[in-house]
């Protein structure tokens, strides 16, 4: 291409003269990036932590008296011959309490060779590093000890009546043991494993990687039936609350790519003001000869350099957010650490938004009806998505909405308000009033940055509201499934109970005891579960229904919605000893459980059943009574129990969810600081154009200080529009997250629940974002306006 | 009454200093026109300025003696006066008409007379104000937004608009220089006419010779 | 939230890293090298292969678990009855955590023993190498070995005598992928390599080695294209020892070969870190008049010709092989063959031809250390 070197040059020292506008597309750019970066190296490290009080890569759990050794064996040989395709590991593992010091410590086994490739590495375990720790493990009586319990590598303990050598800690706050499955049989004399873990190809590791929780959102883990009374249950079922942290991880990454969105208006509405300031000048390089497509080429390639800088900044600040916003644990862990797929997600978004931004400006310049082609698309959008189920069109609704907010709603707007203010306000000085009509006609002139601020103040009040509905929710889940005392859980059925409870309810500070069986049933033809136990208002109310159902069930979400029924239908119940109509009398949110379930007294369901087994039952203790003493008693009586204190679960899952409240009040600044770029170049442009009108003003005796209050009044309406209008886009967002993506997602929905506190602080931080990205080109309009040579405008 | 004694300005231009103006001198009773005539650089519209208040000349002195209304007798020292006053001065007691971009295009025909009357804090004169836009002749189209008037409706919208806080002092810049004869001659008539009415002085600047030769003084600057 | 149960999975992950590779001076996302593996130098209370000791059949056919590390592997190449070439390999690694007695372990889940299982399909008209990994502790239903009836097999893949004697031996093995299915009727006796079966690889390290040449294969292949009857001659290599590749060297390359005359050769060479020829380099002809050992003065091999895999790895694909007075061409019948499992190496099918280009035979190489 002749002259491209003087072209480039051309380009640069261009780039060089407008350094405001050069900096705020870099500025822009960056701090897209760096809401992205932020999101996922937050999700990340949230993932990683909710995987490390779960094995990881776990997605079923089996377990069941049909489990023993030679069960296990077959099954693994079903498997290895082609059988369960979805299966891709199978670790048995032996697991109960072992005595120490004069106290029951939980002790898993594991197959530690059944999941396995040479060169996985590992840094949770503190072995010493010298490779010894894993030949131990499989050679001799030695043991992972939990860092909580103090034990050092080069201690030797005894476990019930073994002698036992610790050759590595794991874990912070872990206080149980670790060891090979031969070490554990040995210790807790138990031949078959007491569960099988798997992992199904449920977690597509790849998307994993890219979008952290995202895949709890988009595979439905359901129950596997591997044979006869072998039927391993997805592990979310046992673990709601891990479920629900990776759903508010699920909805923050979507809201995270909001801010590269908001960013991708700022860069094309940068371009936009470059393409238009560089008119003349292309105009001239087209007339000596110079093609569109190469000065379109030339253009396109200086976002992408700008992209390039930009997608770098954001990097580096998004790290350092992150690392803000999630401290390392403890001083000797790890915090977070940038990951290549965090630069290369950084680099690809910001490079790819500047490129297309730059593209789209340079070709909007062309078309200018290019805006009644976004228009049309989105409303394809919207009807295509809203006709369609799937979880990918609840995305296409909000990406819809976004999109006509820009190239619709904002522009419209200002039309209309410019209609409505050009007459009468009799009352309102002149100067203001000129002042107001220019800046709801220019509304329409800047609304990809306006529309990309009302996107940002959407965005934060989308997240606010869909947080805040999360956390009412998750709170009220804690309340009524946690109550204050010991849950305990077995592998199969738990001896003597429930007659051998009675004693307990007589301990000191027990409320109450309770017995739950489960039993596979059908409903309406549909296999399910049922969950059995008294069917009294207590219970009814932990599954928030107000009366008792002695002669009626319960029934969850996702059932209710499989089956197409609700309060008051009645269902075919069928199990191993006959089938019954029985009422549903209410449908409740089952957290975590994507199949249909029922919840069932046990007298109203026990004659079509063949016999219950009990599996769990839950001590509840008054507020805040220490359950420590009940829980190692327990611990003794039952030992291979699975025994978990309600109240510290609770601790564990807010601490999760207070976390995650960090990143999004954050993730609400950069969207708006990103529309504070956006908009400082929108307000130059038309402080700019404005420069004819502030002139004849200075001449006719309207001070310099009156021009520029009169800029700032402007810029407050545009930002009260953009912030106005943001309000009903930010509080559908949140509707669509919460009534449409997640029962798309997860099968319960979530009671959305705006508040004026979700709604009012985005609103004011919105117009103060137009206020402060206004301060720039307001001083600029008021310095340089003289009344000088009027005719060689 | 306006005086002005020996103005001149330099101007740094391109690192060298020019001489733009040099020894102007003008005495204009209320109700005269002077002409200030020149090939284009020649400094008619920087005078103007000066005669403004939005420009300070290096040497000489700019009188304006206000002959009516409540500031009779009040003599201003344009050239001398602090910023805040040049303001006050410009808004109170100088009209403007230009040869484009006039009128604000966010107001109407009404709305831009009125301006500077608030400005003022004289909306008593409202009515004469909008008196003079009929008769202008452009009575009819006082609810019009600028940018559906023509050019010749649209000067005189100016014109109405500088006459109607009563200025001492009218400055018109190429007034009819956007306008084919016909109208620049009509334009014309209206401003003399006006300006006469209004016992302002009118300085008009222009490269159009008969409009210049319409003037009680001429200024001729040479480039 | 389940807080109690800990990432045990995650703990499990490391730990054969670390206990195979010690000597491992950067385990790579890219594998191990074969080659380091087996040059683990942690070997106190191993016995060690540094004198001749007569093989006794069939008790050198089950495992050695006083010796750190052994293998079973079998190579075969295969045609269709339409004439499409194929090839199989199936290698079972065993690697002990301690050394062991003969007798059975007392806790079965306790073994000590660490079974890693490879198998390979070429499938050289579809153009494609479909390779699978298992491994598992040696456990009576999970890997292992015995002598009489020999058996070796880990989960399912099984290498075992279909009677009484060694041979028939049946070989299946079944994946998502693809299944192999064949049986080994007659074949040559049991051919100590080396000095009556001490094999030297290098100059403190030595294997007991023996090999069960061309034996008559029969059986069929399931492919995601559909089931092929093949037929063909296959070739066991049985190896055992504490200590095998010493730091000098960079891998090896290793050849075994079926003429269509009826001669049956192996040779490899060591291939040192300084790129000099190595006097430990051998070989074993067996012909009409039986097995002659090979020294490294008695063959040659020179690289024709490389490939590069798609993570830049340079493997030759194409060698001259002069023995005595013949000069052959062996060439890979896929250029990738690379077993892409936790250990990287090649394990390939090769064509066997004259200078003048007349196919004259088929075999197997190995090609390990390259990186």
């Amino acid at each position: 291409m002749p002259a491209i070197g003087l072209l480039i040059r051309h380009q640069l020292r261009y780039l060089a003269r407008t350094p405001a506008a050069t900096a705020a597309q870099v500025f822009g750019t960056a701090l897209g990036v760096a809401s992205l970066v932020a999101v996922h190296l937050v999700s990340e490290r949230i993932k990683a932590e909710l995987d490390a009080n779960a094995p990881r890569e776990v997605t079923h759990l089996l377990r069941g008296a049909a489990l023993d050794e030679d069960a296990y064996f077959e099954l693994r040989a079903r498997w290895r011959s082609g059988q369960f395709p979805d299966v891709e590991a199978m670790v048995p593992v032996v697991e109960g309490h072992a005595w120490t010091a004069g106290r029951p410590r939980r002790l898993s086994g594991m197959d530690l060779l059944a999941d396995r490739r040479p060169g996985e590495t590992d840094t949770n375990v503190d072995g010493g590093g010298d490779g010894d720790a894993i030949t131990d493990l499989l050679t001799r009586d030695a043991v992972l000890a939990g860092a909580a319990l103090g034990f050092e590598r080069g201690d030797v303990i005894r476990l019930n009546d073994f002698e036992v050598s610790v050759v590595g800690t794991f874990g912070t706050t872990a206080d149980g043991f670790l060891a090979d499955i031969a070490t554990a049989r040995r210790i807790l004399g138990r031949d078959g494993p007491t569960a099988v873990w798997l992992r199904t190809g449920a977690d597509d590791p790849v998307l994993e990687r890219w979008l952290p929780g995202s895949t709890a959102g988009f595979r439905q883990a359901g129950a596997l039936h591997l044979g006869e009374g072998l039927v391993a249950r997805p592990l979310a079922e046992a673990e709601p609350t891990r479920r629900f942290a990776l759903a508010l991880l699920f909805n923050l990454g979507a809201l995270g790519l909001l801010a590269l969105f908001v960013s991708t208006f700022l860069i094309y509405q940068s371009a936009h003001a470059n393409v238009t300031r560089r008119a003349a000048s292309d105009a001239q390089l087209a007339a000596l000869g110079v093609s569109r497509g190469t000065l379109r080429t030339l253009f396109v390639g200086e976002g992408t350099l700008l992209g390039l800088a930009g997608a770098g900044l954001g990097v580096c600040a998004g790290w350092a957010l992150a690392v803000v916003l999630m401290p390392a644990p403890t001083p000797s862990s790890n915090g977070v650490s940038l990951s290549a797929v965090a630069i290369a997600k950084g680099g690809i978004g910001g490079i790819s938004v500047a490129a297309f931004g730059a593209l789209a400006a340079s070709r909007q310049s062309a078309k200018p009806n290019l805006r009644l082609a976004w228009a049309a698309g989105a409303a394809v959008l919207l009807l295509a998505s809203v006709a369609s189920d799937t979880l990918a069109a609840s995305f296409g609704i909000v990406l819809a909405l976004c999109l006509l907010q820009v190239a619709v709603l904002v522009p419209g707007t200002g039309t209309f308000l410019a209609r409505l203010l050009a007459r009468g306000q009799r009352r309102i000085a002149i100067t203001r009033r000129a002042a107001m009509r220019s800046a709801t006609g220019q509304l329409a002139e800047v609304h990809v940055a306006v529309g990309a601020l009302s996107v940002a103040v959407a965005a934060a009040i989308g997240i606010g509201v869909m947080v805040e509905s999360f956390r009412q929710d998750f709170v009220g889940m804690l309340e009524q499934r946690l109550w204050d005392g010991i849950q305990v859980e077995t592998t199969a059925t738990l001896p003597g109970v429930p007659a051998s409870l009675d004693d307990l309810r007589a301990s000191p500070g027990v409320v109450d005891v309770r017995a739950y069986a489960r039993a596979p049933v059908t409903i309406n033809g549909l296999s399910a579960n049922v969950l059995l136990t008294r069917g009294d208002i207590a219970e009814a109310r932990r599954y928030g229904y107000g009366a008792p159902f002695q002669d009626a069930i319960l029934l969850n979400e996702a059932g209710a919605r499989t089956l197409a029924a609700g309060p008051g239908d009645a269902v075919r119940v069928a199990g191993g000893r006959g089938a019954r109509m029985m009422r549903v009398v209410h449908v409740f949110r089952d957290y975590g459980v994507p199949g249909p379930r029922i919840v069932a007294a046990v007298d109203h369901v026990q004659p079509i059943l063949e016999g219950i087994a009990y599996d769990s039952f839950s001590v509840r203790t008054g507020e805040g009574r220490a359950t420590a003493p009940l829980k190692a008693d327990l611990e003794a009586r039952f030992p291979t129990a699975e025994i978990r204190d309600q109240s510290e679960i609770r601790r564990r899952a807010l601490d999760v969810f207070d976390r995650t409240f960090l990143i999004a009040s954050q993730l609400t600044l950069i969207a708006l600081l990103v529309a504070v770029a956006g908009l400082y170049n929108a307000l130059s442009e038309l402080q700019a154009r404005r420069r004819g009108e502030n002139r004849l003003l200075y001449t006719l005796g309207v001070g310099r200080g009156r021009i520029a209050s009169l800029a700032m009044q402007q810029n407050a309406l545009i930002g009260l529009a953009a912030a106005v209008l943001g309000i009903p886009l930010g509080l559908a967002i949140a509707w669509v997250l919460c009534t449409e993506v997640n029962p798309r997602a997860f099968g319960w929905s979530i009671p959305w629940t705006p508040g004026l506190a979700n709604v009012l602080p985005p609103v004011s931080l919105g117009v103060a974002a137009a206020l402060l990205a206004g301060l720039g080109p307001t001083w600029v309009a008021a310095r340089t306006v003289t009344g000088a040579a009027q005719h060689e405008a | 009454m306006l005086r002005v004694e020996g103005v001149g300005l330099r101007r740094d231009d391109g690192g060298r200093s020019r001489q733009i103006l040099d020894d102007v001198f003008l005495e204009l009773a209320p109700g005269q026109v002077a002409a200030v005539w020149g090939p284009s650089g020649s400094g008619k519209t920087t005078l103007l300025n000066l005669l403004g208040g939005l420009l300070r000349p290096d040497r000489g002195a700019i009188r304006l003696t206000v002959t009516t209304g409540p500031d009779a007798g009040l003599e201003l020292p344009v050239h001398a006066l602090p910023d805040r006053e040049r303001l006050r001065y410009r808004r109170r007691h100088v009209g403007f008409v230009f040869q484009f971009l006039n009128l604000l295009p966010t107001l109407t025909v009404e709305e831009n007379v009125l301006l500077p009357l608030e400005l003022n804090a004289l909306e008593d004169r409202a009515d004469a104000a909008l008196r003079r836009l009929d008769a202008l002749g452009v009575g009819s189209v006082r609810h019009r937004f600028p940018d559906a008037l023509s050019g010749g409706e649209q000067q005189r919208v100016a014109i109405a608009r500088a006459l109607a806080h009563a200025p001492a002092l009218v400055l018109a810049d190429e007034p009819t220089g956007n306008l084919d004869a016909g109208n620049a001659e009509r334009v014309a008539d209206c401003l003399w006419e006006q300006a006469r009415d209004a016992g302002a002085a009118l300085v008009v600047a222009t490269h159009n010779e008969r409009l210049a030769e319409r003037a009680d003084t001429v200024i001729r600057l040479r480039e | 939230m389940k807080h109690r149960q800990t990432p045990a999975l995650a703990v499990a992950a490391a730990l054969l890293l670390v206990a195979c590779s010690d000597s491992a001076p950067e385990p790579s996302a890219a594998g191990l090298r074969l080659a380091d593996v087996l040059g683990d130098s942690r070997a106190a209370g191993f016995r060690f292969a540094d004198r001749v000791v007569p093989l006794r059949f069939p008790d050198d056919h089950g495992p050695h678990p006083a010796f750190r590390s052994e293998w079973w592997y079998l190579t075969v190449a295969l045609r269709s009855p339409a004439g499409e070439e194929f090839g199989v390999q199936f290698t079972l690694f065993r690697q002990a955590l301690r050394p062991a007695g003969p007798q059975a372990p007392e806790d079965a889940w306790r073994s000590g023993q660490v079974y890693l299982g490879h198998l390979g399909v070429t499938d050289v008209d579809g153009g494609r190498h479909y390779e699978a990994e298992r491994l598992a502790r040696g456990h009576p239903r999970l890997a292992g070995a015995v002598a009489a009836p020999f058996a070796a097999w880990i989960e399912g893949w099984r290498l075992a005598s279909e009677g009484p004697s060694f041979l028939p031996l049946r070989l299946t093995g079944t994946t998502g992928e693809f299944d192999v299915d064949l049986v080994f009727t007659d074949g040559r006796p049991p051919t100590p390599q080396g000095d009556r079966g001490l094999s030297p690889k290098g100059p403190n390290q030595a294997s007991y080695y023996y090999s069960i040449p061309r034996m008559t294969a029969t059986g069929t292949l399931r492919l995601p294209g559909g089931t092929v009857p093949v037929s063909g001659l296959g070739w066991i290599d049985r190896e055992w020892s504490t200590s095998v590749l010493a730091d000098t060297y960079a891998g090896w390359d290793w050849f075994a070969l079926h003429l269509d005359d009826g001669r049956d050769l192996m040779v490899f060479q060591l291939r040192r870190r300084d790129g000099r020829p190595d006097e430990h380099d051998q070989g074993l002809l067996i012909d009409a008049e039986g097995p002659r050992p090979l020294d490294a003065d008695d063959f040659s091999l020179a690289v024709e010709r490389q490939w590069r895999d798609r993570r830049s790895v340079r493997w030759p694909v194409r060698w001259r092989l002069r023995i005595g007075g013949d000069t052959l061409l062996v060439e890979a019948a896929l250029d990738d063959q690379v077993m892409d499992t936790s250990i990287r190496y090649w394990e390939g099918l090769v064509r066997v031809h004259t200078l003048e280009g007349e196919r004259v035979g088929s075999g197997y190489v190995e090609l390990t250390g390259y990186r």
